[in-house]
């Protein structure tokens, strides 16, 4: 009966870590393979009943089974986390038992709402946020260093019979120790949020301001130029009086030709489509900058943008499309044969941005996405490994490149979810 | 014989009217004893056209649309409308009609994949050209299509459909979120919504060397079978499932 209880204690133990730690990673329950590996990790784990042994073999197993190169730290960051947060339920009720014999009675309601409470904070906090950084090897120490000295608490505890209100202060002290650095991590976080929120906000404002100047340059060309013309009408129709209308007609093409087929304003005039401001200001400084380094370019939006918000955060779209214009343009920048077009879409629940710019050399598609791979000699390669890890953050949003021809073509696609 | 059926979108009546007219004349010019065009609709708004290509199962082959449906900006216009056709209607023939100021050529090319586009002019012998060679082009792109099919490999993005040579893939993988498959071909890196178990069926020509790996055999560098890897030409490298041992190894020996 008793070895029943403990098997089942332990399944719940080892289901509950994986549960956080599927959340913590933001793994969805996909496939078959998934539901195996979780019941191998479960198994195996529960078999042995020595509780230090299982849990060792337990991590491992999971450390194992879910590691991928690159991802090595976060997935023990991950683990690490769960089990310390479920272990610590189980290590203060029992110490707090030894000393008030009274709460053991209400040991499982106690643990219940203590993990039900904690799922739901971390839920709603969003705390996964914190792991997404690949190689924060600062957080994984701390989890290390706080897993590590709450086990041997409980290792002594188990073992020494002696008072015990000693070390359930200490451990308490040094768990709400814990917890404070995570929260000091997580706020560290939201406010490194949101200052580049607030500069990315100011950005947009400087944009709009210029995007208004180069609106009202323009009016105030299109008034002169009814202006011009106005007078040029009155004076061919005297003309055609005093019958010599050849020379003016040749007047009047030369001046259309200089005042309206300027295509100065061109490249902003889809704009007028994209209602979505964080987008609109990117695209605005952007095409600034490549008409500042005299590169050709086209810029096409043909439908209403709008709601984007919605599908993504507005500032990491803005910031997947400036790398991607960035990339352009010093790509095309000093070079003979540069060119850059673009275009955005979208049409029901998809959005979509392309920006393809002619190379001179193609490039290894495979290493472009790697961490520090630059299409240029110089700095740069960060960009599109940002774009990979920003990527991580949405399972809606899709990023392609491609090589055709000379283009390098760099096409993102949000999708949305359907409700 | 074949029979191309053709739709009309132009909310203006006169010149509606008249594209009619000028299709038809082109229509006439075409049709022989194998293939034959003919004006199989006739729309006037958007909203009727959208009607019908969401209620009718016959649908045309090939469209003209006027690009301005609405004299609002905000309204649907012509590209929407084609986007919509295109994502029913893989093989759809789209001809844009548009005024000079509308003309955005990349995303009539790639968003769309429209067939051509014909400027509103007084030009009406070169605009009678355009439409003949337009048809003549969609009956060909329609034709080809039937043949070729196998060859290419589409994959869908939300509302957008991608293409590439089956000949030119490397693998597809399975990547962490689940239904996101990863594709690596010569000159392309992607990611689109599916699962390897479906798209398998789509591509029998790949092997399935893994769980999580679906590769095309030709385009293998070397293969290793005794430490079962599996070496790309991108310079990544693989290992295999035991299970799928005697699979590539049957592939080896009929080539």
């Amino acid at each position: 009966m008793f070895a029943i209880f403990t098997y089942l204690l332990f399944l719940f133990s080892y289901s509950y870590q994986l549960l956080i730690f599927y959340k913590l990673n933001q793994y969805r329950l996909g496939s078959i393979k998934d539901i195996l590996k979780i019941i191998i990790i479960l198994v195996i784990s529960i078999m042995i009943l020595d509780f230090i042994i299982g849990q060792a073999i337990f991590l491992i197993l999971v450390i194992f089974f879910y590691s991928k190169k690159s991802q090595l730290s976060k997935i023990v960051s991950t683990i690490l986390f769960a089990n310390l947060i479920t272990y610590a339920a189980d290590l203060f009720i029992r110490l707090i038992g030894l000393s008030f014999p009274i709460i053991t009675s209400y040991f499982v309601p106690i643990a219940v709402t203590y993990y039900v409470l904690v799922y739901f904070l971390i839920k709603r906090v969003k705390l996964y946020q914190l792991f997404i950084k690949e190689k924060n090897y600062l957080l994984l120490g701390l989890i290390v260093y706080a897993f590590i000295a709450l086990h041997i608490i409980g290792l002594i505890s188990m073992k020494a019979n002696q008072d015990l209100t000693g070390i359930l202060i200490t451990a308490l002290l040094l768990f709400i120790q814990f917890l404070f650095m995570i929260y000091a991590f997580y706020i560290q976080n939201k406010l490194f949020d949101r200052r580049l929120e607030d500069r990315l906000n100011k950005e947009r404002e400087n944009n709009l301001k210029s995007y208004l100047k180069n609106l009202e340059y323009s009016e105030e060309k299109l008034r002169r130029f009814k202006h011009d013309y106005r007078n040029m009408l009155i004076s061919l129709r005297n003309a055609i009086k005093e019958d010599d209308n050849d020379i003016l007609i040749n007047k009047l093409d030369r001046y259309s030709e200089n005042e309206l087929d300027q295509e100065n304003f061109e490249e902003y005039k889809d704009l007028i489509r994209v209602k979505d401001l964080q987008v609109k200001s990117i695209l605005i400084s952007k095409i600034n900058e490549i008409d500042r380094n005299n590169i050709k370019f086209s810029f096409e939006c043909a439908t209403k943008i709008d709601n984007l918000d919605k599908l993504v955060n507005p500032f990491d779209l803005s910031r997947i499309i400036g790398i991607a214009f960035d990339n352009a343009i010093e790509e095309s920048k000093n070079n003979q044969i540069g060119e850059i077009n673009a275009y955005i879409f979208q049409n029901g629940k998809t959005f979509t941005f392309e920006i393809r710019n002619k190379i001179k050399n193609i490039p290894q598609l495979s290493k472009i996405q790697q961490t520090g791979f630059s299409t240029k000699k110089n700095h740069q390669g960060l960009g599109l490994s940002n774009i990979n890890q920003l990527k991580q953050k949405y399972p809606t949003l899709f990023v392609n490149y491609r090589i055709n021809n000379n283009w390098f073509i760099f096409t993102l696609n949000i999708v949305g979810v359907d409700e | 014989m074949r029979t191309f059926k053709i739709a009309i979108c132009e909310d203006d009546r006169d010149q509606n009217e008249h594209i009619n007219y000028m299709i038809k004349k082109s229509c006439i010019f075409l049709s022989s004893e194998h293939q034959k065009f003919e004006i199989s609709n006739t729309f006037y708004s958007y909203e009727s056209i959208f009607q019908f290509i969401n209620s009718s199962s016959k649908l045309p082959d090939i469209y003209f649309l006027d690009i301005q449906l609405s004299s609002k900006p905000d309204d649907k216009n012509g590209i929407e409308l084609a986007n919509l056709i295109r994502n029913k209607q893989k093989t759809a023939q789209i001809i844009f009609i548009t005024t000079h100021d509308e003309l955005t050529l990349l995303t009539f090319e790639y968003q769309i994949e429209a067939l051509d586009y014909i400027v509103k002019s007084n030009e009406e012998a070169k605009i009678q050209t355009k439409i003949t060679q337009d048809l003549e082009k969609s009956a060909y792109k329609l034709e080809e299509f039937l043949e070729k099919k196998n060859n290419i490999f589409t994959y869908q993005i939300g509302n957008n459909f991608y293409r590439v040579n089956t000949d030119d893939i490397y693998y597809i993988s399975t990547t962490p979120f689940p239904h996101r498959l990863k594709i690596i071909a010569k000159n392309e890196i992607s990611e689109f919504t599916g699962d390897i178990k479906n798209i398998q069926d789509k591509i029998p020509s790949f092997i399935k060397v893994s769980q999580s790996y679906l590769v095309n055999m030709k385009n293998i560098t070397s293969i290793n079978l005794k430490k079962r890897l599996i070496l790309f030409p991108t310079g990544e490298e693989i290992q295999f499932a035991f299970s799928a041992k005697r699979k590539i190894k049957e592939y080896l020996m009929a080539d």
